[in-house]
């Protein structure tokens, strides 16, 4: 980042100076060239840079101390006094099934639900290329789910999932007899509402994305096809994918990123139950750390889900690069 | 074709939308009608006896005596009391956060400062999953007698949508001309001033979409609000959030009211600047 | 100004008074044009005059809101783009930036089912016949050009459709480009016999490459004809203006009929005997080329002197601007004949010049003059 600044500066300095030159001209012949103390666009960048490095980096680097510590609440010592014991909480961590299991879940709810946006919304949007009549107000029913509070999101699939809720009761009338099951309460499907809740909410993101992506192609790429005889399928996979692959690239690293964060809807729907069969990595962390009060080794944790969470990042925002251009 | 289209067209708006009717219209069916079997779908006897509870929860204890003796409505706050906490924090952390993207944004538009990478690493903090971050800053927090506090939140809300408006309005000024703030450096105006007078009038639309954008997560966020208080401040998702858990659950009615007007704001706000909602979301990568 | 073999078999091309409208514009007025196989037709005009609506609407884009297309006789308005046969050659070209070289050019085969040996056959004849060999396994998106334009073309002739449409395929390229593809497509249009009608704002394409050029101005056609007959006998002020360059000149002129023929008096020259027409006497236009306007720097009978006022160099020639009345006229002449500010003398010969009325703007049919004598 260092050398990054110093080759941004001499342009900055030219800049700078090429109108201090106008404004001395003006006032002062006299040649006084003052050396500001910091540059004036690496002043504009401080206040950001600072609550960045306020709550990003002390806080790692108290993460990174207390992942050595087994420090405890409710042990009674401050947390700056606490026992260090090293690496033994990677090592627990290693052996920690519900940490392990937790990381899983997380990466399959990550494919099924993005996989299952990009799906829907890629088929959307098709619906959506040409002009037709409420085609605007029908966009705007479709994008409803994500603009409403992910909590409420929840919310809402909580009582849709109830036992005696209308869920239910519709699967009831599709294969006509009564139906009560409890989604919530059951090990095995309890992760079914949530992924649900998941894709029911960010599809709309996704299409949106996709629409964009679509009305953005070359059109006489497309054009070009159709008049040297193809067919729509062949149209859609021989040029409009390929085409739109950026697109999707970005759309997918962005999701991908976003429902690896998921929380809000485990919280309300579950809050990792029963058991820990929903527990994805950002709960498993809320109970080891609010629950169990176990700071140092969530700390553990959390260091450890953000090197793979970073090093992957890295590894695909290039996309994202290349597309900003 | 045609038929086939609407009729996926028509399923997917009705998928859309149902759970959210559901929500709305729960929030007016009165006690008895919270989880009958089969569901009542729409209530003959619509009542804003939900939404009373949500801002005066006092009145619970005599509609509970009255109508629904076995339950427990333990949530105390009223709803008057998260909507304020809400929105001091989202308005205080928006204007930060939009104020602070905005000479960032600025700066890496016009002198490209840092370098071509320096801007990711703003990116950085939108991939780390928050709760990772919250665990030591729990610790930091209560350290520093700042958990429980608003400007604990509005901290940490400003801190994590810096991205956001950081890139999404520098993809905002990207798109006017430098040649236009030159012009005007010609002419003998400081840089800073020469975007104050040429640039700012022209992307003050997307500031202001990127305000509203930026609201909407504040207004939405949730595990922050969770762990850096511990009931002084209550936000209106941890509100909703203690309706759901109250009771296990069983306050069907009052939590759709909760959830109905908790999110009603942003609804707005959300169609608002429904042309940016893409930009937005990508951190301007995809542009209409 | 129709074509006379209407004896021969059914036009390849023919639009009947067909008529396009958009909310607020009227973007081609019931326009009729005929093309005969193996032709190759330009429609030339200016942008918004409507010519790429009518490309839209043959290769089927756009429906008309009336009037017949017909290709060999039938009728092909209600057919999908996909099945008119019409090849398509866009303004950027529109290759296919994410396939190869080759998998652009059998695109239209693969999607017509030609067996493979024959596609990869009639690629690879293509691809030498328009030198593309050495590119074939080059993505679209990495081509330059002159490669982009022969993909496009190799593509769409590869599909042996009934017509080729072109849409201002050399508006993006150099100049010294345009000059270079120019005669190579007149040369494979030449070779196949293929039907092409080709849109053009540029009039030096259209005249360079053209059969016939089909001038059009706002959703009308003005004129259609050989390049010829569109330089020579414009039909009214708007072709007159827009073909030639420099562009013609258009004084205004005194009109009386004397002894039968019409003289024309112009604000320097006196007494141009033009030849035998109906007109209304008055005030008209007289419009005459600059390469028809005689400068000689000593007067003579019937010449009138004329101030220099600048000068244009377009190398082989010069373009003297002199003051004519009110106006400046454009005069062609040898390099270095005169400078700024001197005087020379013109003539005008008015055989060569056109009348325009001046109130319809239609160019006045003229009997030559030595009938009259």
């Amino acid at each position: 980042m260092g050398g990054a600044r110093k080759r941004a500066r001499p342009t900055a300095d030219a800049r700078g100076n090429a109108l201090m030159d106008q404004d001395t001209a003006a006032t002062m012949p006299t040649t006084r060239i003052r050396k500001p103390l910091i540059p004036f666009n690496v002043g504009l960048v401080l206040p950001a840079q600072l609550t960045m490095l306020a709550v990003v980096l002390a806080p790692t680097l108290i993460a990174i101390y207390l992942s050595v510590t087994d420090w405890q609440p409710t042990a009674g010592v401050p947390w700056y006094r606490a026992e260090i014991v090293w690496f033994w909480n990677f090592y627990d961590l290693w052996y920690d099934e519900r940490y392990i299991n937790a990381l899983w879940r997380t990466l399959l709810v990550v494919v099924v639900a993005v996989v299952c946006e990009l799906a829907i919304a890629i088929g959307l949007a098709l619906l959506f290329l040409d002009e037709w009549p409420w085609r605007k107000l029908a966009v705007s029913v479709l994008i409803l789910p994500m603009m409403i509070v992910p909590v409420d999101a929840a919310n809402a699939f909580f009582m849709l999932f109830n036992d005696r809720g209308p869920i239910n009761h519709l699967i009831g009338m599709a294969i006509g007899r009564s139906f009560e099951f409890s989604w919530l309460s059951d090990p095995n499907w309890a992760l079914a509402p949530i992924v649900l809740c998941e894709i029911w909410q960010w599809t709309p993101l996704m299409f949106l994305l996709m629409l964009t992506g679509f009305t953005n192609l070359l059109q006489n790429q497309i054009r070009a096809a159709i008049v040297l005889g193809a067919s729509r399928v062949r149209i859609f996979f021989r040029i409009m994918l390929p085409l739109l692959m950026p697109v999707i690239a970005v759309a997918l690293l962005i999701r991908g990123i976003e429902t690896f964060k998921i929380f809000d809807a485990v919280y309300i729907l579950t809050r990792g139950g029963p058991g820990a069969s929903t527990e994805t990595i950002s709960m498993f962390m809320y109970n080891g750390a609010f629950v169990y009060f176990r700071i140092g080794y969530i700390a553990a944790a959390a260091l450890l889900v953000l090197v793979v969470v970073v090093s992957i990042c890295l590894a695909l925002s290039r996309p994202l690069k290349r597309h900003h251009g | 074709m045609t038929a086939l289209r609407r009729l996926a067209v028509a399923l997917a708006m009705l998928i859309s939308f149902f759970p959210i009717y559901w929500l709305v219209s729960t929030s007016f069916k009165p006690h008895d009608e919270w989880a009958t079997f089969p569901p009542v779908w729409l209530t003959e006897r619509p009542t804003l006896q939900n939404y009373r509870i949500v801002f005066a929860p006092e009145l619970a204890r005599e509609v509970a005596a009255t109508e629904a003796g076995s339950l427990d409505y333990k949530v105390s706050a009223s709803a008057w009391k998260a909507f304020a906490d809400s929105a001091i924090i989202s308005t205080a952390a928006t204007i930060l956060s939009v104020l602070f993207g905005t000479l960032a944004a600025y700066s890496i538009s016009r002198y490209r400062t840092g370098g071509e990478n320096y801007p990711f690493q703003f990116l950085t903090i939108r991939m780390f999953p928050p709760i990772a971050v919250v665990v030591p800053m729990v610790v930091v927090f209560s350290f520093v007698r700042l958990s429980d506090t608003y400007p604990g939140l509005i901290i940490a809300y400003t801190a994590f949508t810096l991205p956001f408006s950081i890139w999404m309005i520098r993809s905002f000024i990207d798109e006017v001309p430098e040649d236009l703030e030159s012009a005007a450096m010609i002419y003998g105006m400081g840089p800073m001033k020469a975007f104050l007078t040429v640039t700012l009038p022209l992307v003050k639309g997307g500031i202001l979409a990127t305000a509203l954008f930026v609201f909407i997560l504040n207004w939405s966020e949730f595990l922050f609000a969770l762990t850096l208080t511990q009931g002084k401040i209550v936000t209106v998702t941890v509100q909703v959030a203690n309706y759901v858990s109250a009771s296990s659950g069983k306050l069907y009615g009052v939590q759709a009211a909760m959830g109905t007007v908790s999110t009603l704001p942003v609804i707005l706000f959300g169609y608002l600047i429904q042309k940016h909602l893409v930009r937005g979301l990508s951190f301007g990568a995809i542009k209409r | 100004m129709a074509p006379s073999n209407d004896n021969a078999t059914a036009p390849k091309l023919e639009l009947r008074e067909v008529d396009k409208r958009y909310d607020r514009v009227h973007a081609v007025k019931r326009l009729s044009l005929r093309l005969m196989k193996g032709e190759f037709v330009s429609l030339l005009g200016p942008s918004g005059c409507g010519k790429s609506t009518t490309l839209a609407m043959i290769a089927g884009f756009e429906p008309p809101n009336s009037g017949e297309i017909a290709v060999d006789g039938r009728r092909i308005e209600h057919l999908p783009a996909q099945r008119r046969r019409i090849g398509l050659v866009f303004q950027d070209y529109a290759v296919f930036s994410k396939l190869t070289v080759r998998a652009n050019l059998s695109f239209g085969l693969e999607a017509k089912g030609t067996p493979r040996d024959t596609r990869h056959r009639l690629v690879a004849e293509m691809a030498s016949r328009l030198e593309l060999t050495g590119t074939l396994d080059r993505r679209g998106g990495r081509l330059n050009m002159s490669e982009m334009q022969r993909v496009a073309l190799g593509r769409v002739l590869l599909t042996e459709p009934e017509l080729v449409l072109l849409d201002e395929p050399m508006s993006n390229l150099d100049a010294a480009l345009r000059a270079g593809l120019r005669s190579e497509l007149k040369q494979i249009q030449k070779q196949l016999g293929q039907t092409v009608l080709y849109v053009t704002h540029d009039q030096v394409e259209a005249m360079s490459m053209s059969d016939r050029i089909a001038v059009m101005n706002a959703g009308e056609l003005q004129q259609y004809g050989t390049p010829d007959e569109i330089y020579n006998r414009p039909r009214n002020r708007f072709v007159a203006e827009f073909i030639g360059d420099p562009p013609i000149n258009l004084l205004p002129c005194e009109i009386k009929t004397v002894a039968g023929r019409m003289v024309a008096d112009t604000a320097c020259h006196r007494g141009l005997v033009l030849g035998r027409g109906r007109i209304d006497p008055g005030r008209h236009w007289l419009a005459i080329r600059p390469h028809h306007i005689v400068a000689a720097p000593a007067p003579g009978v019937g010449w009138a002197p004329a101030i220099v006022r600048f000068v244009e160099n377009l190398g082989a020639e010069h373009v003297l601007h002199v003051e004519y009345g009110d106006s400046l006229a454009r005069v062609v002449v040898a390099p270095g004949f005169a400078g700024e500010g001197e005087t020379v003398h013109l003539a005008i010969d008015p055989a060569r010049a056109h009348l325009i009325d001046g109130a319809s703007g239609d160019a006045v049919p003229l009997a030559p003059a030595e009938a009259a004598a």
